[in-house]
């Protein structure tokens, strides 16, 4: 009997953790569905949806606002950016995992700081290297100050599936004449493919919310981002279109709720296997 | 490939295959590109620090140490700091503890746990900006959701960011809302990844659940506790998007953090050498909480047992 | 002189409305008997007499690029009309349009690079005396007095002469902004100021008057609080129009001054704390028990939402916020709500604070391209532009004829005050120092540690005076 309720009290007490979850989000979704009035008027909100006015708002949203350009461009850049992250990281995740060198530690510790620094203290500096590049206000402008961001998390992420292969497979191939770097790449590539999934999913989340630099970088509209366009909604000096801000919020939060149906497992994998062992 | 040809490259590789070489054939790229893009903006910063740029002014020129001299006379900055370590301190006891329970509690696999998990993970990966908006709506004093809540059971509704009481309790509130998932799962994890047997060896020994979970659990769980305390500790030093889009620094300064100060400083006045002085101020923090923590405990990873 | 040109031939302005139909069939057919731009000339100026040395398409083909502000609703409004202006100049207008921080940032680093990548850039009022005075935009005399280059419907003689004086007229050889007659920038794409906002309805039940003074402001309030509507409301948050819109108004409006002296020569010196100061903050506090209960949340939005909603009986704010307070389709009290101009003490002028925007071309534009961006200037300051940003975003525009309009005027009454508030509105002295938005701040600060009562008054007038003291030295403009 005791158990039957310590029983019932634990799914009482998980339907809570849901709802503390979703229940914002549901928020935001409602009032995405309202007319602003009936946002300061209405409270609660009620559930009878008008589908003119759904309508309406995300039309607003999506093509007179461009959110749905804005994410496409977010899209870009962001699978842009992870492509090359992983060219570049991995390689130096697996010769963090394979040799000892002196300062290996350090350096690896050091690398990972880097995803430390404050954005504010950065900012700026990339901002005039991209304009001495030439690349602001281009894709490119972004992906290359995100290639960075994203660079420290994702070699210290491979460095613990690299870790997890065992050394002699790579003495094996190197005994049948392979070269390291023939190890490297028909070898070990294969074998650390779900490591490679889990680590661009852990550099991509945090790119896809940056907006200081893409604020300064991004002039033309052609060019923002999804998170960018999201900050524009957070301007003090003129009243606040609370539904169509809702609207907005539900615009960004919608590919990453599809995304994280799909990636859920290499989340939790990503967080085992590469962050701690 | 011809064989021939093929023997020929496999020969110049053979030279680049000398260990010594190797290893920084494959730092190279990414130690080149970080020392271009994160190094270069540090060294720009600090040379900002020591001037007195000004967007308007320009001359950018030398003061030495005089912003840093300024910065330890300014109340502004300390309040900051304070407000940080506040922030810092209450977010990551919050969710720390909320976090090590919520994984002790999905550890019961309870029938539809995974959904749950699965919206538990939602928060953290949303645009902190979203966030704040999100939470300036529920918490609207006057027709936000958790106000009229909290008014239909009959009790009066704080005045969230109305008041410097509440202000910092608020923010910590709707951080720990977007964050506690992050060490939840990543101590759910490694709690998963345990062997049973060290459970199972504790309870054929006749220890009480909650001495087997301060004597066996608990010490096993640490290298993830601190991984992931670590990383929200430095995240939440670092953040000021979702104090941009929930409170902006107000009301009055109390929640104006470090990092908030810098980019008032820097991005609304356009105080470059000041605000890079605050930068700096916190790369000082960071790196000395750095060493302090390594002396402790070392996390690396397949090494952090 | 600038004035003499453009009215001249502007003549009957329905005329030349007309012209402007005229002109755009013309070119809509021109471009489907797909006549090259390089032929409308003269079938224009055959059409047109009294324009006969004006070539609207004389730049067509030309890309050029304007950076302005993404805050407001000005770049949706120019974002509409965007085909016409191609299909009537052939100008491609790229806009980029973002927040305030970056477009300043942006702004400066153009306007002191080697070229500007912006043919027309857009500046705060308050910024005025720091872009035009620092010598970065190019004087427009020339341009304007040229036949050739300026439409003959722009009609100059139509800005409202205090926006032109806020952002447009500059004398160089004294540094004072709206002296003299050399223009530098043209005002755009909206100005504003405060006028007060007040419900008809609670007010004739409670057999009250609209407060013109700030005594009548307070007995109303007092006589309108009940536990549905707050007698007044006010920004009480720590947000820009605490202390440009509620503290300003109250406190020039009571015999108040914010500076003496000259930043140049180092004793421009802050009166905050003087007597007219803490009383106008005291009157903020004195009024809390009559505002909204949670008023030290109160922004911006949160005002216009507590009014449009009902749950306020009075209060000054920013013009702009007509639109929203007034249209059904976002307020609820759109019938009951009477503008008037805002309180003022016993023999002051109501006025507040002067806001807007201008826009010019950098002295360091590409020569060759000065003349296009002049035709694109005038376009996007228009009567059109003007009319439709009144008629579609209720965005202030700067041209009488906007404000004057009968069909606007009868859809907005409220036009009639926003117009006397922006020609009665008072330039803030401090926007002639680049440190204008860092010391606002400071005092929003203070000012809401006031209204939260962590503070009194005259402790948060102290601060803010000993804050801004040690700005002003810091930055030379005290000894």
């Amino acid at each position: 009997m005791k158990r039957r309720i310590g029983r019932a009290f634990a799914y009482l007490v998980l339907i809570m953790l849901g709802l503390a979850g979703i229940a914002p989000i549901v928020y935001l979704a409602v009032l995405s569905t309202k007319k602003r009035i009936e946002i300061l008027a209405q409270v609660p909100p009620t559930l009878d949806f008008k589908w003119s006015r759904i309508e309406k708002n995300y039309d607003e949203v999506l093509f007179s606002q461009g959110m749905l350009e804005f994410t496409v461009n977010s899209i870009v850049v962001v699978g842009a950016t992870t492509v090359l992250v992983l060219v570049i990281a991995t390689p130096a995740a697996y010769a963090f995992s394979r040799f000892r060198f002196r300062g290996n530690e350090n350096l690896a510790f050091t690398i990972l700081s880097m995803r430390f620094m404050p954005p504010v203290a950065i900012a700026i500096p990339l901002f005039l290297m991209m304009q001495w590049v030439g690349t602001h206000d281009s894709y490119l402008g972004l992906i290359l100050p995100y290639i960075a961001f994203s660079l420290p998390l994702v070699v210290w992420i491979m460095i613990g599936f690299f870790d997890e292969i065992p050394q002699e497979i790579d003495d094996a191939a190197i005994m049948d004449g392979c070269t390291r770097f023939e190890v490297l790449w028909r070898v070990m590539l294969p074998m650390v493919r779900p490591g490679l999934v889990t680590a661009s999913l852990f550099g991509a989340i945090f790119i896809w919310n940056e907006f200081l630099v893409a604020l300064y970088v991004i002039d033309s509209r052609e060019f923002q981002t999804i998170a960018l366009g999201a900050a524009t909604l957070v301007s003090a000096q003129r009243p606040i279109d609370w539904n169509i801000a809702a609207a907005v919020g539900v615009v960004t939060v919608v590919p990453i709720l599809i995304f994280s149906i799909f990636v859920q497992r290499y989340i939790v994998r990503g967080l085992t296997a590469g962050a701690v062992k | 490939m011809t064989p021939a040809s093929r023997e020929r490259l496999g020969t110049k590789l053979g030279k680049l295959d000398r260990p010594g070489t190797v290893v920084w054939l494959l730092l190279a790229p990414t130690l080149l590109y970080l020392a271009a893009f994160a190094i270069f903006p540090l060294f720009y910063s600090l040379r900002l620090s020591f001037t007195d740029l000004t967007a308007a002014a320009g001359t950018g020129d030398w003061v030495g140490l005089r912003n840093y001299g300024d910065l330890l006379r300014d109340p502004h900055f300390w309040n900051a700091t304070k407000n940080s370590a506040v922030m810092v301190g209450a977010s990551l006891a919050i969710q720390v503890v909320l976090g090590v329970a919520l994984a002790m509690f999905f550890n019961l696999h309870l029938r539809g746990a995974w959904l749950v998990r699965g919206i538990l993970v939602l928060p953290m990966l949303i645009t902190p900006i979203v966030v704040g908006v999100m939470w300036r709506a529920l918490l609207n004093p006057d027709w936000g959701l958790i106000n009229w809540c909290i008014a239909a059971v009959g009790l009066e509704p704080p005045n969230w960011f109305g008041s410097i009481e509440m202000a910092m309790p608020t923010l910590i509130l709707v951080e720990s809302w977007q964050w506690t998932p992050f060490v939840f799962i990543i101590v759910y994890a490694r709690l998963q990844a345990l062997p049973q047997e060290v459970f199972e060896a504790a309870i054929v020994d006749g220890a009480k659940p909650l001495a087997t979970f301060r004597f066996v659990t608990l010490p096993l769980l640490m290298p993830a506790i601190i991984f992931a305390a670590v990383f929200r500790a430095v995240d939440s030093f670092r953040s000021f998007d979702l104090i941009f889009g929930l409170s902006y620094g107000g009301p009055a300064r109390s929640t104006t953090t470090l990092s908030f100060f810098s980019f008032q400083n820097g991005f609304q006045w356009q105080n470059y050498g000041y605000a890079a002085a605050v930068s700096y101020m916190m790369l000082l923090i960071l790196a000395v909480g750095t060493i302090v923590l390594l002396r402790f405990v070392q996390i690396r990873p397949g090494y952090a047992k | 002189m600038a004035k003499k040109t453009t009215s001249g031939r502007t003549g009957d302005p329905s005329k030349s409305a007309r012209g402007g139909v005229n002109r755009r069939q013309v070119i809509k057919g021109a471009g489907a008997a797909g006549v090259t731009a390089a032929a409308l000339p003269g079938l224009v100026g055959a059409r047109q007499a009294f324009a006969a040395d004006y070539d609207p398409m004389k730049y067509a083909g030309t890309e050029i690029n304007i950076l302005m502000t993404g805050d407001e609703n000005d770049h949706r409004a120019l974002d509409d009309l965007l085909p016409e202006m191609k299909a009537e100049t052939g100008i491609d207008l790229v806009v980029s349009a973002p927040a305030l921080g970056p477009l300043i940032e942006k702004t400066l680093q153009n306007l002191t690079g080697e070229q500007s990548a912006f043919e027309l850039i857009m500046y705060l009022g308050f910024l005025t005396t720091q872009q035009v005075g620092g010598g970065y935009f190019s004087q427009l005399n020339d341009l304007i007095d040229d036949p050739a280059e300026t439409p003959p419907d722009w009609d100059f003689d139509d800005f409202i002469p205090a926006a032109m004086r806020n952002v447009g007229y500059y004398d160089m050889a004294t540094g004072t902004v709206g002296k003299g007659t050399d223009v530098y920038g043209i005002p755009g794409l909206h100005s504003g100021s405060v006028i007060y906002f007040y419900r008809k309805d609670l007010f004739e039940e409670a057999g009250l008057q609209p407060a013109s003074t700030w005594d009548e402001f307070m007995a109303a309030a007092q006589a309108l609080h009940s536990d549905d509507v707050a007698g007044c409301s006010f920004i009480g948050a720590n947000d820009f129009s605490l202390a440009t819109v509620d503290w300003y108004t109250r406190f020039i409006t009571t015999g108040g001054s914010l500076m003496s002296g000259d930043p140049n020569e180092k004793n421009f010196t802050p009166q905050i704390n003087s007597a007219e100061g803490i009383n106008a903050l005291q009157m903020l506090i004195d009024s809390l028990p009559y505002a909204p209960k949670n008023v030290t949340q109160y922004g911006f939005a949160e005002n216009v939402d507590g009014f449009s909603t009902g749950r306020i009986a009075q209060m000054i704010f920013w013009s702009t916020i007509a639109g929203p307070v007034l249209n059904e389709e976002n307020s609820l009290v759109a019938d009951v709500t009477g503008t008037a101009h805002v309180p003022a003490g016993p023999g002051q002028t109501p006025r507040a604070i002067q806001g807007g925007w201008g826009v010019g071309i950098p002295a360091n534009v590409d020569p060759a391209k000065r003349n296009a961006a002049w035709r694109a200037l005038t376009w996007i300051t228009n009567k059109r532009i003007n009319r439709h940003s009144i008629e579609a975003y209720n965005i202030d525009a700067n041209r009488t004829s906007a404000f004057k309009d009968p069909e606007l005027l009868e859809k907005f009454p409220y036009l009639e005050h926003a117009l006397s508030a922006i020609e009665n509105a008072v330039t803030i002295p401090t926007s002639r120092i680049p440190e204008f938005f860092q010391m606002n701040a400071m005092m929003n600060v203070e000012f809401n540690a006031a209204l939260i009562g962590a503070q009194d008054a005259k402790t948060a007038c102290d601060n803010v005076q000993a804050q801004w003291e040690d700005v002003l030295r810091k930055a030379g403009h005290l000894a």
